[in-house]
């Protein structure tokens, strides 16, 4: 019950702070950018972009929601709360991961990429992954420079490779990879089922660690 | 047992030097308990630790008959902290922030409208957080801390930013809630509201207990009455203090009276803030 009104209230926050504003806006932009490209360039701007979207935006909305509750203090009121540390996480990563998902599929749609099921649930875990990252990055970071500057190296780290893939050979190796396994489940659908328990794997290591890190953001709130 | 709070020879430090040591007290339902010092003392790491935030201590620190470092998370349904800065979704109005935060307890919540009502602010209910001036924000955070009517309240600085009218407002509040039987922890630098709201004050320095006593024992056992006062000599304001102990072998003054020279005389107790100076030999505001 707990759980649900922390979602709901996640939710709201994130409409009152605009970010579904700017997901709107971003559905827009890209669907002029997508019927403007030729045919031939459709599928794989698809991937790029329904990929993409959990990834560079969703790390970066997520750091921005809590530089916010930190600089507002309002960690500070959850922290005193019988809200646990799981559950703080797990409404982040639902209630972005909800309207990431729900935008990859408006994308995935306009470029006819196919297996719909499956980058729905691919795309909500990439989304966890890169959600985790923000709050990682943002449990260690109070300013907003700051935090845009550590976000480079994740996103490089993260972001760039699986784009890179969609140009060269692909080798089976890389498929460890969370961002390429991510893409790979949206372009195999079914067939790609091993790649899902490689990025699920990939959420899970980085849930364990971004936990810690959260967990010592309640410690260290001034009281 | 009423006693809600029993610290007993609690020690902790951040670093490898000892600094929060030795620290023993209780408290009771019904009953407000006044830590003062100056920055830095150790203050909010003690309420820290009260409140489960810190748990690698030693001693023992019993909170509503849970040992705090072995807390679940029920432990926080009934405690309310009314932290010394806003700690509110800014972007949120009023009424918003107090349904999401009451949301997050299981307890039957009280209701909201009173309590905006009682700190003069049910107008601004639907109103956001942001456009709210200091005062407001103090209130509305003070109201959040009551919501889910928790038996233990930790008030850090809760007048501050107030003016004179919504103070004595939200210290009758205060006063209501010991009546109700709540177990009350307030720091301040206001030696005024400790004075008027402590049953019991702890004066911190250092990480250690210097002086733990009810406010009135401090001020008659330590401090000593004083009269002061001011007359005309060669068309020049003099003024004269002497203990009220002592007025009877104070010639200039037995003089003055006689002459009906005085031109003004005021008794004064010492303050908490002297009995403070005097044990401590710190400032505390
Ligand atoms: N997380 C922390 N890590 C290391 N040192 C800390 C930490 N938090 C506080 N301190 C140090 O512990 C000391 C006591 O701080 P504390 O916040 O308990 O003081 P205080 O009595 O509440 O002061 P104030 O009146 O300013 O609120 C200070 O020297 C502070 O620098
Ligand atoms: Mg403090």
């Amino acid at each position: 019950m707990r759980f649900l009104h922390l979602l709901k209230g996640d939710m709201k926050f994130q409409f009152r702070y605009g970010i579904y504003f700017i997901y709107a806006i971003i559905l827009i932009v890209y669907g002029v950018a997508i019927h403007m490209v030729p045919e031939a360039w459709k599928y794989r701007l698809g991937l790029i972009l329904v990929y993409s979207d959990p990834a560079a935006l969703g790390m970066f909305f997520m750091g921005a929601l809590i530089l916010l509750e930190k600089s507002e203090r309002a960690l500070n009121s959850i922290a005193i709360s019988p809200v646990t540390v799981d559950e703080y996480i797990l409404s982040k990563l639902g209630s972005l991961g909800l309207i990431s998902t729900l935008v990859a599929e408006i994308i995935a749609l306009q470029c006819e990429l196919g297996n719909y099921i499956w980058l729905g649930i691919s795309v909500f875990f990439a989304s966890c992954l890169f959600s985790l990252l923000g709050l990682l990055v943002g449990s260690l970071i109070s300013g907003l420079n700051q935090f845009v500057i550590a976000t480079v190296p994740c996103e490089i780290l993260f972001l760039l490779p699986p784009i890179v893939y969609l140009f060269i050979t692909p080798q089976k190796w890389m498929g460890m990879h969370p961002g390429i396994a991510s893409v790979e489940v949206v372009m195999q659908g079914m067939g790609g089922v091993a790649n899902l328990w490689i990025l699920l794997l990939w959420v899970i290591l980085l849930y364990v660690v971004t936990r810690s890190f959260v967990k010592n953001m309640f410690i260290r709130i001034a009281i | 047992m009423d006693k809600m709070i029993t610290v007993n020879n609690l020690a902790f430090s951040y670093t490898k030097r000892p600094f929060v040591e030795d620290i023993s007290f209780e408290v009771g339902k019904g009953e407000i308990f006044g830590l003062l010092g100056p920055s830095g003392a150790g203050k909010s790491t003690i309420q820290k630790i009260l409140v489960g935030l810190i748990r690698n201590y030693d001693g023992s620190v019993i909170v509503d008959g849970v040992e705090s470092k072995k807390h679940t998370n029920a432990f926080y349904q009934n405690i309310g902290v009314d932290f010394e800065f806003p700690s509110l979704y800014e972007k949120l109005t009023a009424k918003q922030n107090l349904e999401f935060f009451g949301s997050l307890y299981s307890n039957p919540l009280r209701d909201w409208k009173e309590l905006l009502e009682e700190v003069g602010m049910l107008e601004a209910a639907d109103k956001k957080v942001s456009g709210f001036s200091k005062g407001m924000k103090s209130r509305l955070n003070f109201v959040k801390a009551l919501l889910h009517n928790p038996q233990i309240l930790f008030l850090d600085e809760p007048t501050s930013g107030l003016d004179p009218t919504n103070a004595r407002i939200m210290k009758n509040m205060i006063l209501k809630e010991r009546e109700k039987g709540k177990c009350i922890i307030l720091t301040t630098h206001n030696m005024e509201d400790a004075t008027e709201l402590c049953d019991e004050v702890a004066f911190i320095v250092d990480g250690h207990i210097k002086a733990k006593d009810t406010p009135h024992n401090l001020i008659m056992s330590r401090g000593a009455a004083r009269v002061t006062y001011s007359y005309l000599e060669n068309g020049k304001e003099q003024n004269r203090t002497t203990l009220l102990s002592e007025t009877g072998s104070d010639e200039i003054l037995h003089s003055l009276l006689r002459t009906n020279q005085l031109r003004s005389i005021h008794s004064s107790e010492p303050t908490l803030n002297d009995i403070f100076m005097e044990v401590t030999g710190r400032s505390l505001v």
